[in-house]
C-alpha cells in the first residue's frame, strides 16, 4: 500500500530535483565568474603591458609601472608580477623577440598576469583553489617623427634666378614662416590623380611627377614650372610599411614643407645635369657667371622612427665655381666652394611616448652643418698658385625639442660660426697675392695707394670683396623644425 | 442531509487530484527559483559586460594617447567617442542606460580612474541589485590607467 501510494510524488520529485537544480545553478554561476575572472586577468595583462611599453627605454620604470597597474586593478587579485613576467623587447612582423644586450632598442613589452581562480562548487567538492588563470599580452609602441632640415636662404640665394621667371612673387615668400606645409598622404593622393592608377603611396613616390603638378601642389596655387618631371621617391623617404600602405589609408603624421619640395625638385634636376648655373653680384662685379653643381640633392624624411637607420635628413651637397674671372687685367681667378650638407640624425635618446611636459621628446644627435672647403686658384703671367682653405663647421651638436616646442612647431637654428668667417676667409685669400710677382704690376695700376706701405691695393680690395660675397652666397643658418611627433601604442598580441 | 455529509467526507478523504494540488502549491516556488536564477544570471552578465566594457574603453584609451595632463581633452574624447562606439558592441548593454562616464585623477598619484556607471533600475534583478548594492541601482565598472 505504502509502496504503491503515489501521494506526494510531486513534492518528492521536487525535493530530489532541487539540490541538482541548486548545484547546477551554482556551477553555472561558477563558470560565469570564471569567465569574468579570465577576462579580468586578460585586462590586467593588457593594461600592464600598455603601461609598461610607455617606458620601453627604462626597464626599471617599465617594471614598476606594470606591477602597479596589476596591483591597482584589483577586482580580482592577481599574483604580484615577478621580473620574469615583464619582458621588454622588439616586436616586428608579428613576432616578439626579447631584448638582448647591444641589440636594437626595445619597442614592445610583454606581460604575463597570473591569478588563482576560486570556484565555489569546486571548493565544496574539496578542490578549492586549484585553477590558475594565466594570460599574456604584448603591447608595442611606435613613435614617429616628421621633421625638416632646411637651409632655405642658401637655396634661395642660389636658385633665385632660376625660380623667379616661373614663380614670380611666390619666390619671395618661399622661405617665410607662412610657407605651405603639406600632409604627405594628402600630397601623394593629390599627385596620384595624374598617374596611371597607382595603388600604394610607394607607387606614387616611384612615379615620374611633372614639375608643374608638383610645384602647384607645393604652393597651393597653379604655377608654371620648368618642363620635366622628377621621381619624388628620390627626395622623400618613407619607411617600407608606409610605402606599402594603400592610397586613401591615412598615414599617421608625415608633413613636408612646400619650399623643400620646390628646392628639392630643382636639386634633383641639377643632379641630372640640367643647367642650373647662376649669376651673382660679387663685390663690384655684377652678374658674374657661377657654375652650380648639385652633388647630391637634399633628403627629406617623414614619419620615421627615432634611432632607425633611415631617420636622418640632409640638405643638398652643392659645388659652386667661378672660372677664369679677370681681376683688373692682372690676375685670373678660379674659385671652387664645396658646400657640405647639413645633416641631422634623429636619435632614440628621447620619445614622445613618455609622459612629462618639460622633458625633451625629440632629440637630434649629431647635428652638423658647415662649409667644407674653398679652393682658390690664382694665375699671373703663366704662374699659378693653388690653395685649399678649410672652412669652419659646427662640429657635432645635440638639438632637443620639448613637447611644447613640437606642438608650437618651433624651429631651431644652427650654423657654422658666422662672425668673422667671411672676413677671415677673404683675408686668407688676399694673403695669397703675396706669393705672386705682383709688385711690378700693381704699382703702376695701384694709383696713389699702390705705394703706401700697409695700405690695401685695389687688387687686394677687389679680391677680398669677391671672395667675401662668393662665400657669403652659401653661408646661412640651417633650420631644424619638427612638424609632427606621434606616438601610437597598441596591443599586438 | 446524510448524502451531503457523506459527500463532504468523501471529498476530504479522496486523494484524487492531489498531484495537481501539490503542483499548484510548488509551482510558484519552482518558478520563483527558476526566475531568480535567470535574473541572477542576467545580473551577472550585465555587471560583467559593464566591467568588460570599462576595460575595453580603458584599453582603447591607453592606445589613444598618453597622459591626461598632457591631453586635457582625453576624458572628453572618452565620453564623446569611445564609450558610444563601444556600447554598441556589447549585447547586454543598453547604451541609453549609461548614466555617467567619469575620468578623474585617482587617489593614487599620477593614475586616472575611469568609471562607467550603468543604470540597472527597472530590470527584474533590481531588487537583487539593491540588496547587494546598499540600496543603489547603479552598476559601476572601474579601471585604473595611465600611471605617470
Amino acid at each position: 500500500m505504502f509502496r504503491t501510494n503515489d501521494t506526494g510524488s510531486i513534492t518528492t520529485a521536487f525535493v530530489l530535483i532541487l539540490p541538482a537544480l541548486l548545484v547546477g545553478g551554482a556551477v553555472a554561476l561558477d563558470l560565469l565568474m570564471l569567465n569574468v575572472h579570465r577576462s579580468h586577468v586578460q585586462a590586467q595583462a593588457d593594461f600592464s603591458a600598455l603601461e609598461a611599453v610607455r617606458f620601453v627605454s627604462d626597464e626599471e620604470q617599465a617594471f614598476a609601472q606594470a606591477t602597479e597597474s596589476v596591483a591597482l586593478n584589483d577586482q580580482f587579485v592577481a599574483r604580484a608580477l615577478s621580473r620574469q613576467q615583464v619582458t621588454l623587447g622588439r616586436y616586428h612582423d608579428g613576432i616578439f623577440v626579447p631584448k638582448v644586450a647591444g641589440g636594437p632598442r626595445s619597442n614592445a613589452a610583454q606581460v604575463q598576469a597570473v591569478s588563482d581562480s576560486f570556484m565555489s562548487v569546486s571548493a565544496l567538492l574539496g578542490r578549492g583553489r586549484d585553477s590558475v588563470i594565466q594570460r599574456d599580452a604584448v603591447a608595442a609602441v611606435h613613435d614617429s617623427v616628421s621633421f625638416a632640415l632646411s637651409n632655405c636662404l642658401v637655396s634661395l640665394n642660389l636658385f633665385n634666378g632660376i625660380l623667379r621667371p616661373f614663380l614670380g612673387a611666390e619666390t619671395d615668400v618661399i622661405c617665410s614662416d607662412g610657407v605651405l606645409r603639406l600632409k604627405v598622404d594628402a600630397l601623394l593622393e593629390t599627385l596620384s590623380a595624374d598617374l596611371d592608377a597607382p595603388m600604394t603611396y610607394g607607387e606614387v613616390l616611384n612615379s615620374d611627377i611633372a614639375l608643374n603638378t608638383l610645384w602647384s601642389a607645393a604652393l597651393g596655387v597653379s604655377v608654371d614650372a620648368p618642363q620635366g618631371s622628377v621621381r619624388l621617391g628620390d627626395l622623400i623617404h618613407l619607411d617600407d610599411s608606409d610605402r606599402r600602405t594603400r592610397l586613401g589609408v591615412r598615414l599617421p603624421g608625415g608633413t613636408v614643407s612646400g619650399s623643400d619640395l620646390i628646392m628639392g625638385s630643382l636639386e634633383l634636376f641639377g643632379e641630372h645635369a640640367v643647367d642650373l648655373d647662376l649669376k651673382a653680384d660679387l663685390g663690384p662685379l655684377a652678374q658674374v657667371p657661377i657654375s652650380l653643381t648639385v652633388v647630391e640633392p637634399r633628403r627629406i624624411v617623414t614619419n620615421v622612427e627615432p634611432g632607425s637607420p633611415e631617420a636622418y635628413a640632409e640638405t643638398a651637397q652643392i659645388r659652386l665655381g667661378v672660372n677664369g674671372l679677370d681681376l683688373l687685367g692682372l690676375v685670373k681667378l678660379n674659385l671652387g666652394l664645396e658646400i657640405a650638407r647639413a645633416s641631422a640624425r634623429l636619435s632614440d635618446e628621447a620619445t614622445i611616448c613618455t609622459p612629462g611636459d618639460d622633458a625633451e621628446v625629440v632629440v637630434f644627435n649629431p647635428v652638423t652643418a658647415g662649409l667644407l672647403e674653398l679652393k682658390v686658384e690664382l694665375s699671373v703671367l703663366g704662374l699659378t698658385i693653388f690653395d685649399t682653405i678649410d672652412l669652419v663647421d659646427t662640429g657635432p651638436l645635440r638639438v632637443g625639442f620639448s613637447a611644447d616646442d613640437v606642438a608650437q612647431q618651433r624651429s631651431k637654428e644652427f650654423s657654422p660660426r658666422l662672425e668673422g668667417v667671411l672676413d677671415d676667409t677673404a683675408d686668407e685669400v688676399v694673403g695669397l697675392l703675396d706669393q705672386l710677382p705682383l709688385s711690378g704690376l700693381t704699382r703702376p695700376l695701384g694709383g696713389l695707394l699702390g705705394g703706401v706701405v700697409g695700405a690695401v691695393s685695389p687688387l687686394d680690395e677687389l679680391l677680398g670683396a669677391i671672395v667675401h660675397d662668393f662665400v657669403g652666397l652659401a653661408i646661412a643658418p640651417a633650420t631644424l623644425t619638427v612638424y609632427d611627433a606621434e606616438c601610437s601604442i597598441r596591443l599586438v598580441q | 442531509m446524510l448524502d451531503d455529509r457523506n459527500r463532504a467526507k468523501k471529498i476530504i478523504s479522496s486523494e484524487e487530484g492531489s498531484s495537481t494540488v501539490e503542483f499548484a502549491i510548488l509551482f510558484p516556488a519552482f518558478i520563483t527559483l527558476i526566475t531568480g536564477c535567470c535574473w541572477l544570471a542576467l545580473y551577472a552578465v550585465v555587471a560583467g559586460n559593464v566591467q568588460q566594457m570599462t576595460y575595453e574603453v580603458a584599453r582603447q584609451t591607453l592606445q589613444f594617447r598618453v597622459d591626461p595632463s598632457v591631453s586635457p581633452d582625453l576624458c572628453q574624447h572618452i565620453g564623446d567617442v569611445v564609450v558610444p562606439a563601444m556600447a554598441e558592441s556589447f549585447s547586454a548593454i543598453d547604451p541609453a542606460r549609461i548614466s555617467a562616464v567619469r575620468c578623474a585623477p585617482a587617489s593614487q598619484p599620477g593614475w586616472t580612474e575611469l568609471t562607467l556607471v550603468y543604470n540597472g533600475a527597472g530590470h527584474g534583478f533590481s531588487p537583487l541589485l539593491r540588496a547587494m548594492n546598499n540600496g543603489s541601482e547603479e552598476i559601476v565598472g572601474r579601471a585604473l590607467i595611465m600611471g605617470g
